[in-house]
């Protein structure tokens, strides 16, 4: 880059609000996989978002779109981060019609405090995805970070009805609305969200709400051995539970259920599960709580992370894969996690374990493309969400399809002509 | 009405390339055979094809998109041909690529409750091959006793049991697809994650203008243990709308959630489909809860209860399933008993915020009485998605002005109440012109820049979706080489 980290600031404070440039000694709190930008940015409004990035995509300064700085580890390290935008300063409902189930939100919103303004109604936002103390809307939504509930919910992409962005190059857009079923013109928010800040910074966004289950049941079982949970698993998979997640780590297994809704209806449905899976014992309400929001939490501070899927019969098959990888570093340090009815198994190194040497993380590179080929045999995936410190940075984390990385290039250029943001992290 | 004029008929090469392909009796290009394909569901609009493939393999779609594309011709996918926008039109000179002859069921996994079907599969002919296992395939538009699941994914169709089982959207696991220069690719795939942007969401709904699905991976749903139906009747039709709302505000989640007002239910009653709906109410509420025997039952005595504080002059659950099937029938077929009050039916199709519904309601009415036109109404309440209905006879040229000032007006209403253009039956040719009114000139761009990202050159399901003049640059040479090519 031709520019000082204080010329980029400096010309960008020319348009940004006055006490929106953080540079020099803030900017390394907000380091992209220990690239520290140039210059931090939290503009208060979406146009002054969109008068930074068009100055960038003019001077064809890079950019990382964030929120509260909870996501940075995910995808490929950048070359270098010339500035990186946070939505921090964009906070706030917008626009809250509870008889309607629908809320429009600033995308710098902490999800905790968006969760706290609908309690009030005894409404719900089903995101229970790997979060930070923190973590805004606009990541989880960026991220498509989905959670243990989306047995029974769907996942970020199913409850986003409208958004708002500016593009790589400074357009302010609206797509989609605040209605719960909407086929006007493409489902541009289906492509934005789960887009990793590659086509535009999301400032806004209207969710579709549920309403608070009456009752909210959690049950677990715990064993030595993955085998008999996994049993035990396929059994309460015909119970549609609302989440249903077996979990290892060094100290053993847990299978743990989730029944939500109305009372008779829990009260009815616990009795058959347990009828049918005796080994799953009541989870009693504060310790049902804290389970949860730990395994979001512990995800969310992994320093590796991995994603495994395939059909929900083959996941067996599907967990052996992963404690396949974990054996070749110290498999103590690291959690598998799976969501039971969908098939999908998320391994994590855990928060508080030394540093990945070199060597460990090209050992765990190298086995994720081995696993990677065999899954792929079998009609699975596997893509690397948060590599280890000191992996090959240019190991293709996602392994995209390759026949379709023409459509998704030009997709990106529709939204990105510099092709500023993010470059080289996510897929492109 | 004719948009434009006819195109000159395919050239025996490009005929007997395509013959090639697909058989002597894979391509039609006589008159009458194309008769039928002149039009869809909306039969307003009539535009003679310029030829109809009809290929039974995704190989042979290849194949015929490469010999049509190699001479810049355009085509349209097309199932069933029952959508209600235009969407199946073929216009610039376009050939229809019928997928009605690939329609197997290729293999149903009941333990991973996913199905692989070829596109021209009918929406009910997988559920019942689905039954057996004990699952059915859960999004159900009115017309799936004869559309295809091809063309429910291209328009990303609903049906009154999606307001708790999802749109189509909601059931697709993973798409074969052609695109517009012939080549195969993959999107999604059931059991595995796709890395990168949502390929297959962006496509479904996509209304045939990215490409072809040839293969589709479809989620299949278990059969609910129970259901419970309810019919709820009204004086006022505002009360009835209040009981739509407070049972979505109370957090109730019905299967359907359905509204029939006075007009529809009268022309479903003189009808062959009549249900023995009293025909001195306002309007009905057909209330539908599936699942645990426990949860439906107390989810009903709920609503049940909500629907009397709101006024009703009586609620009652249909007492076995003949009962709930005959009223589900009478709802669904409503639409055909509207043509017994007059010559040609136009089915609106709006969404709103479900707490705006009764002023919204009541502006469509004030508006149809206003041009003097019948409205009758029955929609998917609980989705917010209207469905204003309006019987004329469109010889009366004024009555048809009438007609599209009053179906604007009613838009217009829609979208000040913070609503949408369309919630199920897609954009197509018929709403194209009011793109404008959802989207700032820069939205349509955007929008422009994604279908050409998947098709190039513009040549799957062309002048569809956009206003023409926003994407000019391509639909203008398009036209100009969909002429004949020697």
């Amino acid at each position: 880059m031709p520019e000082t980290a204080a010329a980029i600031a400096g010309r960008i404070a020319h348009v940004a609000d006055s006490d929106a440039v953080l540079s020099g000694v803030d900017a390394s709190a907000w380091q992209v996989r220990g690239r520290v930008p140039a210059a931090v940015v939290a503009p208060h409004t979406a146009e002054r978002a969109a008068a930074i990035l068009a100055l960038c995509s003019e001077q064809g300064w890079s950019v990382e779109c964030a929120g509260a700085g909870t996501w940075l580890r995910h995808g490929r390290t950048p070359a270098g981060v010339d500035v990186l935008l946070t939505t921090r300063h964009m906070t706030g409902v917008t626009e809250y019609v509870p008889a309607d189930l629908t809320v429009g939100v600033r995308a710098g919103t902490a999800v905790d405090d968006l969760r706290r303004d609908l309690s009030a109604h005894r409404q719900i936002v089903p995101l229970d995805g790997p979060a930070l103390p923190g973590a805004s809307l606009g990541a989880m939504l960026a991220t498509a970070s989905a959670g243990p509930l989306r047995a029974s919910y769907g996942t970020p992409r199913d409850h986003v009805l409208g958004i708002e962005l500016v593009t790589g190059d400074g357009r302010l857009l609206r797509f989609g609305g605040r209605v719960v079923k909407n086929v006007a013109g493409y489902d541009a928010v289906r492509l934005l969200v789960g887009s990793h800040g590659t086509l535009g910074l999301i400032t806004s966004a209207h969710l579709r709400l549920f309403a608070e289950p009456e009752r909210d049941v959690t049950l677990c079982a715990r064993a030595p051995e993955m085998e008999p949970l996994l049993d035990a698993a396929a059994a309460a998979t015909s119970f549609e539970p609302s989440s249903l997640e077996l979990v290892g780590t060094g100290t053993g297994w847990q299978l743990c259920a989730r029944i939500r809704g109305n009372a008779d209806a829990v009260e009815d449905a616990t009795g058959r599960l347990r009828a049918a899976v005796p080994v799953l014992e009541p989870v009693e309400g504060q310790a049902a709580v804290a389970l949860w929001r730990d395994l979001a939490m512990a995800e969310a501070e992994a320093t590796t992370h991995i994603r495994l899927g395939n059909l929900r019969s083959r996941l067996g098959a599907t967990i052996r894969h992963a404690l396949d990888l974990v054996s070749v570093v110290t498999p103590l340090d690291w959690t598998i996690a799976a969501h039971a009815t969908a098939g999908i198994v998320r391994v994590f190194r855990n928060r508080g374990t030394a540093p990945t040497t070199a060597a460990a993380a090209a050992g765990i590179v190298e086995s994720a493309s081995r696993i990677r080929g065999a899954i792929a045999g079998e009609g699975g995936s596997l893509i690397v969400t948060v590599l280890p410190e000191n992996a090959d940075p240019a190991f293709d984390a996602h392994a995209a399809d390759p026949a379709l990385l023409p459509l998704m290039r030009r997709l990106k250029e529709a939204f990105d002509p510099a092709g500023i943001l993010a470059p080289g992290r996510f897929v492109l | 009405m004719t948009p434009e004029a006819p195109f000159e008929p395919l050239t025996a090469d490009i005929a007997a390339r395509l013959r090639a392909v697909l058989g002597d009796d894979g391509l039609k290009t006589d008159p009458g055979a194309l008769l039928v394909y002149e039009s869809d569901g909306l039969t307003a609009y009539r535009v003679r094809p310029r030829g109809l493939i009809m290929p039974r393999s995704t190989e042979a779609v290849s194949a015929c998109i490469k010999v049509l594309a190699g001479a810049h011709i355009p085509f349209v996918p097309r199932g069933a041909g029952t959508g209600l926008s235009g969407g199946a039109l073929a216009l610039e000179g376009a050939v229809v690529l019928s997928l009605t002859r690939m329609d197997r069921i290729l293999s149903i996994d009941p333990e991973n409750r996913i199905a692989r079907v070829q596109p021209g599969v009918v929406n009910v002919e997988l559920s019942a091959e689905a039954r057996p296992h004990g699952l059915y395939y859960a999004p159900d538009p009115s017309s799936q006793t004869v559309c295809t699941i091809g063309g429910n994914v291209a328009e990303n169709a609903g049906g009154p049991h999606c307001l708790k089982h999802g749109v189509t959207l909601n059931h697709i696991a993973g798409a074969t697809v052609v695109l517009s220069d012939g080549s195969i690719v993959r999107l999604g795939g059931a059991g595995r994650e796709a890395a990168g942007y949502d390929l297959l969401g962006l496509f479904i709904g996509s209304e045939g203008t990215f490409g072809v699905a040839t293969e589709l991976d479809v989620r299949l749903a278990p059969l609910p243990e129970s259901v419970t139906t309810l019919l709820a009747l009204f004086d006022d039709i505002n009360d009835a709308t209040r009981a739509v709302s407070a049972i979505i505000a109370n957090g109730l989640l019905p299967a359907a959630l359905e509204m029939v007002d006075r007009e529809a239910i009268r022309a479903i009653e003189a009808s062959a489909y009549a249900a023995g709906l009293p025909t001195d109410v306002a309007g009905a509420l057909v209330i539908e809860f599936d699942g645990a025997v426990a949860a439906t039952l107390s989810d009903a005595r709920r609503a049940s209860a909500l629907c009397e504080e709101n006024r009703a002059r009586s609620v009652r659950r249909a007492s076995g399933e003949a009962e709930r099937q005959q009223l589900w029938y009478a709802r669904k077929k409503a639409f055909g008993a509207m043509g017994r009050l007059g010559p040609d039916v136009l089915v609106q199709d709006a969404v709103v915020p479900r707490s705006r519904l009764p002023d919204v309601l009541e502006s469509v009415y004030a508006i149809a009485s206003r041009y003097g036109l019948r409205t009758c109404n029955m929609f998917h309440a609980g989705d917010g998605n209207l469905h204003p209905t309006i019987v004329f006879d469109r010889r009366d040229p004024e009555q048809l002005r009438r007609v599209e000032a009053a179906s604007r007006e009613m838009m217009q209403a829609c979208m000040e109440a913070g609503g949408t253009i369309t919630g199920e039956h897609g954009v197509g040719l018929d709403k194209r012109e009011l793109m404008p009114l959802v989207f700032g000139e820069s939205e349509m761009q955007v929008m422009c820049d994604i279908r050409r990202a998947w098709d190039p050159p513009g040549l799957s399901n062309p002048a569809k979706i956009l206003p023409v003049r926003v994407c000019r640059e391509w639909t203008g040479p398009a036209t100009r080489r969909a002429t004949p090519v020697a």
